[in-house]
C-alpha cells in the first residue's frame, strides 16, 4: 500500500516538474538557475498554473472519491450532482452582470452557488438522507442550472460578453497568475480537510445506513461535511478554472483495483490521482499545435469518456 | 466564438436601390438591426428618418457611434415583431441576422438590405455607397468616403531607409486574450499606419486567443489593448520582467467593432500610436 502510494506520489512530483517545463516557449535549463529575464516565464506563468492544475485535480479526484462512497453510487461526481454546473452558472452570472472585474467577487459569486447548491441538496433531501433521492435531486439540479447559464448566456448584453463566458465555461488554466492561486487555494484547502474527514464514516457506510447508524455515525454530521467540503472545493476550482468533468468520475474507478473497495483508503489515491491526470492534461493543452491551447475542459473530456465507456464495455469497471 | 464576434459587419445586399421620395412625398424611414449599419446610417441620413438603431449601438462595449448620439435614437432588438410594428420603408439586416428573422421581415413585405463584413478598406467603403444608394443619399455617401480617404492619405507614412525600424510589429487585442488575425479590415488598417501585424508571427491565420507564453517568446513592438483587463495586467507583467521592450497603447473597444466611419477614428489613433513608436 505504501509502496502504491509512494508511487502515486512520484508520479505527481513527475506531472508538476513537466508542467513547469511544458509550453509554446522554451526556456533553456540554464535560465532556471540564473537571472535570465526568461524565468519570469517560469513563476509568473508555469508556476500558478502547475499548482493550480495540482490542487484542482486533486479536489476533483477526492470531492469524487467522497461522493462515490457517500451515496454508494459509482456515477456520483460533482458534475452529476450539480455543484459544478450551479458553480458556473454562479460565475457565468458574475461575468454577465458585468461584476466580475475583481476576481474575488467570481469566486464568491461561483462558491456560493455551489455551496447553495449543496445546501438546497441538503435540505432537499434532509428527512431522508437516502442516496437515491439526493442523486436525483443532484441530477435535475444540474439540467436547472444548466438552462439557467444558457438563459443568461442568451441575455449577455452584447458578443463579447458571450465570448467571454463561453471562453470561460469551456474550462482552462491558461495565463492564470499567482494571484488566483492566492484566492483560490485558501477555499480548497479547507475543503480539502472536510472532505478527509469522512474517510471513517464511509466505511462504515458501506453496510448500508442502518448498520452506519448503529455503529454510530452520524448520518447529519457526515451530510454536513460532504455539502461544506465539496461546496468550497469545487466552488473554488470552478472559480479559477471553469468546468473540467471526468476527473471525479474516472480517477476512483482507475485507482480501485489498485486501492481495494473502502471508501476512506480510496481518498488520498484518488486526490493525488486526480492532481497527477489534470497536471499531464494540462501539460498536453499547451503541446497541442497551432497558435492557441485546447482547452483543458474540452481535453478532460475527450480523454475521460471514451476511457470510461472502454471501462463500461469491458465490465471490468468495479462498482461498489 | 470567431464567428460570433461583429468584428465588422458590412458589404454586399441584393435589394436594387431605392428612390428617395419615391411616391414624391415623404422621406424612407429606416431600421437598422445592425451596430455597424448604425454607425452609417447616422452618418448617411437626417435623424428623422432613423425610426430605430439595433440595441448593441447604446452598449458601450459593442457601439461604433458616441452614445450620446446612440441614445437619441430608438432601439429593437432585431426580433420581427418589434422591427414590423415600426412600418419602415426599408430594413438594414447584416449576415449575422439570423435566417428565420430575415424571412420573417420579408413574408411581411419589408424592404431589407443584406449587408456583410467588408474586410478591407475597398470593400467597406463600397458598402457605404451601397447603403447611401439604398437611402437615396449618394451624395452624403461620397462626401463620408472622402473623409475616409483624408484620413487615410494623412496617416499615410513616409518610407524610411531602415526596413526593420520603418514596420514595428503590432498585436492588436479585441478582448483580454483576443488578438486580432491576419485578413481583415483592422489587418489592413495596421498595415496602412505603418505597422506590420504580429498575429502572423504566432501562426494565428484568424482571430483567436493568444497565451501570454506564446507573446513572451516573440514579444510585438507594440501591444494594443482596449483597456486593462486581468489577462492584459499579467501580460504586461511577464512582458516586463522578461525585458520585452513592448510599448502598450489603448485602441479602445468602440474602434475594432466596425469599418465604415469607424476607419477615420481608427486609422486616426493608429497612426498617432505609430509616431509615438517611432520617436
Amino acid at each position: 500500500m505504501t509502496r502504491k502510494l509512494a508511487f502515486l506520489i512520484a508520479l505527481v512530483v513527475l506531472a508538476f516538474g513537466l508542467s513547469l517545463i511544458a509550453g509554446k516557449a522554451w526556456v533553456p535549463p540554464s535560465a532556471w538557475f540564473s537571472l535570465d529575464p526568461r524565468f519570469a516565464i517560469i513563476v509568473e506563468l508555469r508556476l500558478p498554473r502547475a499548482i493550480l492544475g495540482l490542487s484542482v485535480g486533486a479536489v476533483l479526484g477526492l470531492s469524487g472519491a467522497v461522493l462515490q462512497g457517500y451515496l454508494r453510487n459509482p456515477l456520483a461526481d460533482p458534475a452529476v450532482v450539480g455543484v459544478s454546473s450551479s458553480a458556473a452558472l454562479g460565475a457565468v452570472a458574475a461575468i454577465v452582470l458585468g461584476i466580475a472585474a475583481n476576481p474575488l467577487v467570481l469566486f464568491a459569486c461561483a462558491m456560493a452557488a455551489a455551496a447553495g447548491s449543496m445546501a438546497l441538496l441538503a435540505a432537499l433531501t434532509w428527512r431522508s438522507p437516502s442516496p437515491v433521492q439526493f442523486i436525483l435531486a443532484g441530477t435535475v439540479l444540474a439540467s436547472l442550472a444548466g438552462a439557467l447559464t444558457a438563459f443568461l448566456i442568451s441575455v449577455a448584453p452584447n458578443p463579447y460578453a458571450v465570448a467571454e463566458v463561453i471562453d470561460w465555461l469551456m474550462g482552462a488554466l491558461t495565463d492564470r497568475s499567482l494571484d488566483d492561486v492566492r484566492t483560490a487555494l485558501p477555499f480548497m484547502t479547507l475543503g480539502t480537510i472536510l472532505l478527509f474527514l469522512t474517510g471513517p464514516s464511509l466505511n462504515a457506510l458501506t453496510l448500508g445506513e442502518d448498520a452506519a447508524r448503529s455503529l454510530g455515525v452520524r448520518l447529519g454530521r457526515l451530510q454536513l461535511l460532504v455539502v461544506l467540503g465539496t461546496g468550497l472545493t469545487i466552488g473554488a476550482s470552478v472559480a479559477v478554472t471553469g468546468v473540467v468533468g471526468f476527473v471525479g468520475l474516472v480517477v476512483p474507478h482507475l485507482l480501485r483495483p489498485f486501492f481495494g473497495h473502502r471508501p476512506s483508503t480510496l481518498l488520498l489515491p484518488s486526490a493525488l490521482g486526480g492532481a497527477a491526470l489534470v497536471l499531464v492534461a494540462d501539460s498536453l493543452c499547451r503541446l497541442a499545435p497551432g497558435a492557441g491551447e485546447v482547452r483543458l475542459g474540452v481535453a478532460m473530456a475527450l480523454i475521460g469518456a471514451p476511457f470510461f465507456l472502454t471501462l463500461l464495455l469491458k465490465g471490468r469497471a468495479a462498482w461498489n | 466564438m470567431r464567428a460570433a464576434l461583429p468584428l465588422a459587419l458590412l458589404l454586399a445586399g441584393c435589394t436594387a436601390p431605392v428612390k428617395p421620395h419615391a411616391d414624391g412625398g415623404a422621406a424612407l424611414r429606416i431600421v437598422s438591426t445592425n451596430p455597424c449599419a448604425d454607425a452609417m446610417l447616422v452618418e448617411l441620413v437626417s435623424p428623422d428618418r432613423i425610426a430605430a438603431i439595433s440595441h448593441y449601438s447604446q452598449d458601450p462595449a459593442a457601439t461604433s457611434m458616441p452614445l450620446a448620439v446612440a441614445n437619441r435614437f430608438a432601439t429593437t432588438a432585431g426580433t420581427a415583431e418589434e422591427v414590423i410594428a415600426l412600418g419602415p420603408d426599408l430594413v438594414l439586416t447584416s449576415s449575422f441576422t439570423p435566417a428565420s428573422t430575415r424571412n420573417a421581415y420579408e413574408r411581411a413585405g419589408l424592404k431589407t438590405l443584406l449587408l456583410n463584413s467588408p474586410t478591407t478598406i475597398e470593400a467597406s467603403k463600397a458598402q457605404i455607397m451601397q447603403v447611401a444608394m439604398a437611402v437615396g443619399e449618394e451624395e452624403r455617401g461620397r462626401a463620408l468616403n472622402a473623409r475616409i480617404d483624408k484620413a487615410l492619405s494623412a496617416s499615410l507614412r513616409q518610407p524610411v531607409q531602415d526596413k526593420e525600424k520603418e514596420n514595428p510589429s503590432a498585436l492588436l487585442f479585441i478582448t483580454g486574450s483576443l488578438a486580432s488575425g491576419s485578413g481583415n479590415l483592422l489587418d489592413e488598417l495596421l498595415t496602412r499606419a505603418g505597422f506590420r501585424n504580429a498575429a502572423a508571427d504566432y501562426g494565428l491565420a484568424f482571430t483567436g486567443n493568444l497565451p501570454i507564453e506564446t507573446i513572451a517568446a516573440r514579444p510585438p513592438r507594440v501591444i494594443l489593448t482596449p483597456g486593462p483587463s486581468r489577462t492584459a495586467a499579467l501580460r504586461a507583467r511577464v512582458l516586463d520582467a522578461t525585458r520585452a521592450g513592448t510599448t502598450e497603447a489603448i485602441f479602445p473597444r468602440t474602434l475594432v467593432n466596425c469599418g465604415g466611419p469607424t476607419i477615420i477614428p481608427a486609422i486616426t489613433r493608429l497612426a498617432a500610436i505609430r509616431r509615438q513608436v517611432a520617436s
